[in-house]
């Protein structure tokens, strides 16, 4: 018995050995052919160009798989899955059809009627009706469903109604007939199918109909997703990637790219890692896309197109509780701005990447040309808070939730700049749920954050509304007259003054402290064509626009 | 025997009830919830909005009451389910463990070999060059954290040399394949072996030296054994003792490293199920990770004490 117990020690180690060589050696046979050019190059570029021929392997953040009604990030599936009855172009300037062949305004904005594409196949073969497009409306804004979407459909006739529970399905989005629908607003909005109804997925009413609405979520449709979309879903692996195939019946042809894969990453290192070794072809929207103090390392790669300065349409800012005595001062908030030498971090610890900002609006031409500039003056900044009476002993806790080095570094410098003249702030790394929390809780003292800009500068009342949390207590009536104004016109011309106005607004009474418009450097392996192409035509990346708008153009070399 | 595992089983179920207390209190003290993680900064939600959800999910409900349903729902058998996917909790472990059993074992079965192999050698040949190199790659094997052994793997033989992909199971997309799944799995594994076979090696030497010179192994000598039936029968049947509860002690650990391990290489487990749980304060995931590895804990504990006794006959159990 004892001998046996040798006997299997020595076994184990042979095994051991053998185990040890076995995956180094027999995956290596691939391998090696691909590295064999590379390899007399005396570089690695050839073997990272290089990739699955037809497939288009995209990343996907972890958390975002969950189904395009519950969070913001899951409707990256949709663009390749599912579709929405219009889409923002990638020139960001204005909507294109998609399930919707036309639609046609009503009174100025009062009403939508859409007209449906003909010949239109879920890909089970079922044909795309009126029902599908009533049936996802009503979805999105069903309380009991709990849609982070639900608020796009609030300027729908009866959504409030739908709300409280006194009715049970949208009183305005009615079906003419099989290829119409009509959907009523409760006040003119010329711009609704460019900022509201964008976000919202066409789902198959003769899949989920039937489905009780709280027990949607956990459907198995999420993982067997059938839409009208270029790919067809083929598996669904958790943690791990979700893959589909090109759809033979795409209403708009079908794919170039014969698949492609979403692979799942739960960290930004592992996905900027893979896209070294080209194992991936893009970077993701969600997560900030390369850090800035990466980019020129990333740029030197031969295999990826790099947008280093791509606009990110979304200001960072100083966030103030504005209830709190002392920064409800604009004294004091005019201070913290001259007190912060923007223009040295930007050439600094930001390395240019991104635009100086005095207002919120990162559009130009929502921008008056005139703004005050608070260029960097301690000595008013003293004056400032000596006539506010500040107390130069009080200790602000200071959150913020980006924790990429460069981001710190910034944390660090403005506290630096802040101490100089007397404030002094304690930074504290939350994540965002920690950081959402202290603003539900009204304990939030101040912080370093940013907030997307969608399409049109009106989605920049999100943070500046009367009476909206991240206002932080702000109130401007002329700010939510002017916004609303902005929304009741169809022509960016005609729009044009209403938001410079409120830009200079922004800029007098400094809500937030503004500090730059964010960029998004982003990454694109050059084998898939049409991807880095498409981006770099792009003014800018936000987050409600498609980002695989048009993919069923793309191929690889 | 049998009654001394039942006993221990009966004595554990109270702690890993006061795990779950305890583990429940700590994950709803962070700040935020299920709800706000969720909502990004680009895209704010309306106060009615996060109102709804919370309630839907029975997130205003006072805390003692959230546990109270917890545990009910447990007793039925029913685990929960996740407040971000609505998936049933149990069929989310159950689905990730083999991803980690997979991880976890490879790099046992490393360490275990390497380090009783080389902590033998290191013992039989003391004050030699060998032992010192050994002693050394046992220290400096000890000290390097596994994040930061992974990162250096990572770098050094997948972006440099180009030799293992970066992170995940499988090629994503391929058809699964044994060559394809091990070749992902060899830098993880090697990174959560490492410190372990260093572990093991210093234990196993220091063990191996304190019998070496044990009347038994003179005696076992004088009869005319050979060394290498005198190293394996009577030394290392010996020295192994200590040396099996160091390696039930690092089961766990092992098992808490594979968290990290998961999340750099993006290894599918359920480490990895529990860091985003985590993040997306998804309290239901993570009370079953957690009740899941009190339980591996357990076991690991049981399994050390049992093989201890078939180790050496001298320790019974009442």
């Amino acid at each position: 018995m004892k001998i046996r117990m040798l006997f299997l020690l020595v076994a184990l180690f042979a095994m051991l050995l053998a185990g040890c060589a076995a995956p180094a050696a027999a995956p290596a046979a691939p391998a090696a052919e691909e590295t064999a050019p590379a390899a007399e190059e005396g570089a690695p570029a050839a073997a990272e160009a290089a990739g699955p021929a037809g497939v288009f392997r995209s990343p996907m953040r972890t958390g975002c798989a969950v189904g395009t009604l519950w969070t913001t990030c899951g409707r990256r599936l949709d663009e390749a899955f599912l579709q929405g009855l219009a889409q923002v172009k990638w020139t960001a300037d204005g909507v294109e059809p998609l399930l919707a062949e036309s639609w046609e305004m009503e009174e100025g904005g009062k009403a939508f009627v859409f007209k449906l594409r003909e010949g239109v196949t879920w890909h089970d073969g079922t044909p795309f009706t009126a029902d599908d497009v009533v049936f996802s409306f009503n979805i999105f804004a069903n309380p009991a469903v709990g849609s982070t979407y639900a608020g796009k459909l609030s300027d729908v006739v009866g959504y409030d109604e739908f709300q409280a529970g006194t009715a049970t399905e949208l009183a305005g989005v009615t079906k003419v007939d099989d290829m119409t629908v009509r959907v009523e607003l409760k006040s003119p909005a010329p711009l609704w199918v460019e900022l509201q109804q964008i976000s919202i997925s066409i789902l198959p009413n003769h899949i989920l109909g039937d489905v009780a609405p709280d027990q949607l979520r956990t459907h198995e449709y999420w993982k067997q997703m059938v839409g009208t979309g270029p790919f067809v879903m083929t598996e669904f692996v958790d943690d791990q990637y979700i893959t589909g195939v090109a759809n033979e019946n795409y209403f708009l042809g079908k794919p170039k790219l014969d698949k492609i894969i979403f692979q799942i990453y739960a960290d930004t290192t592992a996905i900027l890692n893979a896209l070294e070794a080209g194992e991936l072809d893009a970077t993701p929207y969600e997560g900030g896309g390369i850090p800035l103090d990466q980019v020129q390392r990333f740029e030197a790669m031969e295999h990826l197109t790099v947008l280093g300065n791509m606009d990110a349409g979304l200001p960072t800012f100083i966030m103030l509780n504005l209830e709190d005595p002392d920064f409800a001062k604009p004294e004091v908030r005019e201070a913290m701005m001259y007190a912060i030498d923007r223009q040295t971090i930007m050439e600094t610890v930001r390395m240019n990447y991104g635009k100086i900002s005095n207002t919120m609006f990162p559009a130009e031409w929502a921008r008056p040309a005139e703004l005050n500039e608070y260029a960097y003056d301690p000595a008013k900044a003293s004056e400032l808070l000596a006539a506010a009476g500040w107390d130069p002993n009080r200790k602000i806790d200071f959150l913020y939730y980006y924790n990429d080095q460069v981001n710190k570094d910034i944390v660090v410098a403005i506290q630096a700049y802040l101490a100089a003249v007397g404030i002094n702030i304690e930074p504290r790394l939350v994540d965002g749920a920690g950081f959402n929390q202290a603003i539900v809780d009204k304990t939030f003292q101040a912080g370093y954050a940013a907030n997307g800009q969608g399409l049109d500068p009106s989605i920049g009342a999100n943070i500046t509304r009367c009476g909206t949390q991240r206002a932080m207590s702000y109130c401007n009536e002329r700010v939510d007259e002017l916004f609303g104004l902005g929304l009741s016109e169809a022509t960016r011309d005609a729009r044009a003054p209403y938001y410079q106005e409120i830009s200079t607004i922004l800029n007098d009474e400094l809500p937030k402290l503004w500090l730059w418009y964010e960029v998004r450097p982003m990454g694109f392996n050059k084998r898939i064509v049409g991807l880095g192409e498409h981006f770099s035509e792009q003014p800018l990346l936000m987050f409600d626009l498609p980002i695989y708008n048009e993919i069923h153009t793309w191929y690889t070399e | 025997m049998a009654t001394y595992i039942l006993r221990r089983i009966l004595i554990s179920l109270p702690i890993i009830l006061g795990i779950t207390v305890i583990v429940f209190m700590l994950a709803n003290m962070m700040p935020g919830d299920a709800v706000l993680a969720m909502i990004s900064s680009d895209t704010p939600l309306e106060a009615e909005l996060i109102k709804l959800r919370q309630g839907q999910l029975g997130l205003d409900l006072p805390l003692y009451e959230q546990y109270g349903r917890w545990l009910g729902n447990l007793l039925r058998g029913n685990m929960g389910y996740s407040f971000q996917t609505g998936e049933p909790v149990f069929e989310m472990i159950m689905r990730r463990i083999p991803a980690t059993l997979e991880l976890m074992g490879f790099s046992l079965l490393i360490s275990v070999i390497l380090g009783v192999t080389l902590g033998t050698i290191s013992a039989l040949k003391q004050y030699s060059a060998l032992d010192y190199g050994l002693t050394l790659f046992g220290f400096t094997g000890i000290s390097i954290p596994d994040f930061f052994l992974s990162l250096i793997l990572i770098f050094v033989f997948a972006l440099k040399l180009d030799w293992f992909p970066t992170s995940g199971m499988v090629t994503a997309g391929e058809p699964f394949s044994w060559a394809d799944n091990l070749h992902h799995l060899f830098l993880p594994a090697l990174a959560l072996a490492l410190v372990r076979t260093a572990v093991f090696m210093r234990y196993t030497r220091a063990s191996v030296l304190e019998v070496i010179n044990d009347d038994y192994v003179r005696t076992a000598r004088a009869k005319g054994m050979t060394e290498f039936v005198v190293t394996a029968r009577h030394i290392l049947r010996n020295a192994l003792i200590p040396v099996i509860t160091v390696i039930g002690i690092n089961l766990t650990v092992l098992f808490a490293g594979s968290v990290i391990i998961e999340t750099i290489f993006q290894w599918p487990g359920i480490g990895m199920m529990f860091i985003n749980a985590i993040s997306l304060r998804d309290s239901p995931v993570i009370m079953g990770y957690v009740l899941f590895s009190a339980f591996v804990v357990l076991i690991a504990n049981l399994l050390t004490d049992v093989t201890y006794s078939w180790a050496d006959p001298r320790i019974r159990y009442e």
